[in-house]
């Protein structure tokens, strides 16, 4: 996470990316479209590829357009079993869910934390919040791998985490999950908490930065066409 | 080094609070959406969401709050759920905010002590977390046939059935205080039970 990836083809900025992730928000929570949810994966798709993330993109993009294809045939065929409720329910949370996911990885998986600092400070953002927003995307992917090992090691000892087990014993559910979990990431915020005071985040000075962090024409190109796509998806296509 | 120690005693939130608050954050939104996941599908669930997350979710609130004790930790938590969660819709965006704020009143009120406080705060900001379907209230018939186009079948009319009669305001609102109240309990429980006992709190 939040490494220099190298054999990047294009470099955008950090602004540039965090406003297509908002803008896919937006779009993923008021979109009805099938169509336009499968482009606005592949242009996410092509934008993580152009980042120097391959793996990532293709892996996305083959899934979900695969995933939206299918159960809209499925939908579209017209019986009304049980079958097709499912199909409908998971395909409503793929078009919903998958865009912002996808903006997330090229948010957090192409950019390097120093970049987004100084973007942030560009911004002139207080401290308060850009702290702990950085914090919040730099954690994430932690507490997941966190949460899939302590899933495997409760399945080691015989513990199911599903609906069943989630709503007859929450009690224990969540002692068997979150006391782990918590205990674990509580170190890891004190590691991370004293790693950044060495490297002085708490001085009150303007922080400097090994690359320049700047606004160049393909930012601008690139989040034009995405806004414009966004608002001519939600205004006409709805 | 007494540098160091003076700030960690004042009132303001020094950059390792911040750090431990958005850290608190991230393992709330990743809780809340694997328990979206399992939860989703099936739409009176779908419905039941802010009572089941706050139960499940008491005691990662309560760890925070107790972890930083400042004004302004339950903020920046539910700022950036809020963030994340909402798509910035204005009205559910607000709900957050509000939630947030009266859950720090009920902590100043504690004098950022009180553990009976503590728990209560944490009733208030679990309203954020039925802040998605209050904004279905203020929309409803747009929402009805949104949902219609958008899933269409026997999810959409199961949705529907629970949320045109009146009484559903209360349910929800209702669902978000109880699954509070069961939440902080197990929270507060649990804590005593693991954290104080490691001296983390």
């Amino acid at each position: 996470m939040f490494s220099d990836n190298t054999n990047s083809i294009l470099k955008l900025d950090p602004r540039t990316k965090l406003a297509i992730l908002m803008a896919s928000m937006v779009f993923s929570l008021n979109n009805l479209n099938v169509l336009s949810a499968i482009i606005c994966i592949v242009f996410l798709g092509v934008l993580i590829f152009l980042e120097g993330d391959g793996f990532t993109a293709v892996k996305w993009l083959i899934g979900c357009s695969i995933v939206l294809l299918i159960f809209n045939g499925i939908i579209k065929s017209g019986n009304t079993s049980s079958l097709t409720m499912i199909c409908a329910a998971i395909m409503v949370m793929v078009k919903v869910i998958c865009p912002v996911l996808m903006a997330l990885a090229l948010f957090t998986k192409t950019t390097k934390m120093a970049d987004l600092i100084s973007a942030f400070q560009k911004m002139h953002l207080p401290m308060t919040f850009v702290i702990p927003f950085i914090v919040m995307i730099r954690f994430m992917p932690t507490v997941s791998d966190e949460w899939e090992s302590i899933k495997k090691a409760m399945l080691f000892r015989g513990i199911k985490f599903d609906l069943k087990n989630l709503l007859l014993k929450p009690a224990q559910t969540i002692e068997y999950i979150l006391v782990p979990l918590l205990f674990s990431s509580m170190s890891l915020m004190e590691e991370l908490a004293s790693s950044a005071m060495a490297r002085g985040l708490d001085s009150n000075r303007k922080r400097s930065c090994y690359s320049t962090v700047k606004m160049k024409v393909n930012d601008y190109i690139i989040l034009f066409s995405f806004l414009g796509f966004v608002v001519i998806s939600l205004i006409k296509f709805q | 080094m007494g540098d160091i120690v003076e700030k960690s005693n004042s009132k303001k939130l020094t950059v390792k609070d911040l750090i431990f608050a958005g850290a608190f954050a991230a393992i709330y939104l990743i809780a809340v959406l694997g328990i979206m996941m399992v939860v989703g599908t099936v739409p009176i669930l779908y419905v039941l969401c802010p009572c089941i997350l706050g139960v499940l979710l008491g005691s990662i609130y309560l760890l925070s709050v107790t972890k930083v004790r400042k004004f302004g930790a339950a903020l920046i938590i539910e700022l950036l759920f809020a963030c994340i969660s909402t798509g910035f819709n204005p009205i559910a965006f607000s709900v957050c905010v509000i939630s947030a704020v009266l859950a720090e009143v009920c902590i100043l009120i504690g004098r950022y002590k009180s553990k009976l406080w503590y728990a209560i705060s944490y009733v208030f900001f679990n309203i954020g977390t039925a802040a998605n379907f209050i904004r279905i209230f203020f929309a409803k018939d747009a929402y009805i046939a949104n949902l219609q186009k958008r899933a269409g079948g026997a999810f959409a009319d199961g949705m529907i059935k629970l949320l045109s009669p009146w009484w559903s305001w209360i349910m929800v609102i209702g669902c978000a205080l109880l699954g509070g109240i069961i939440g902080a309990f197990i929270g507060s429980k649990l804590i005593k039970k693991h954290f104080e006992k490691a001296d983390i709190v």
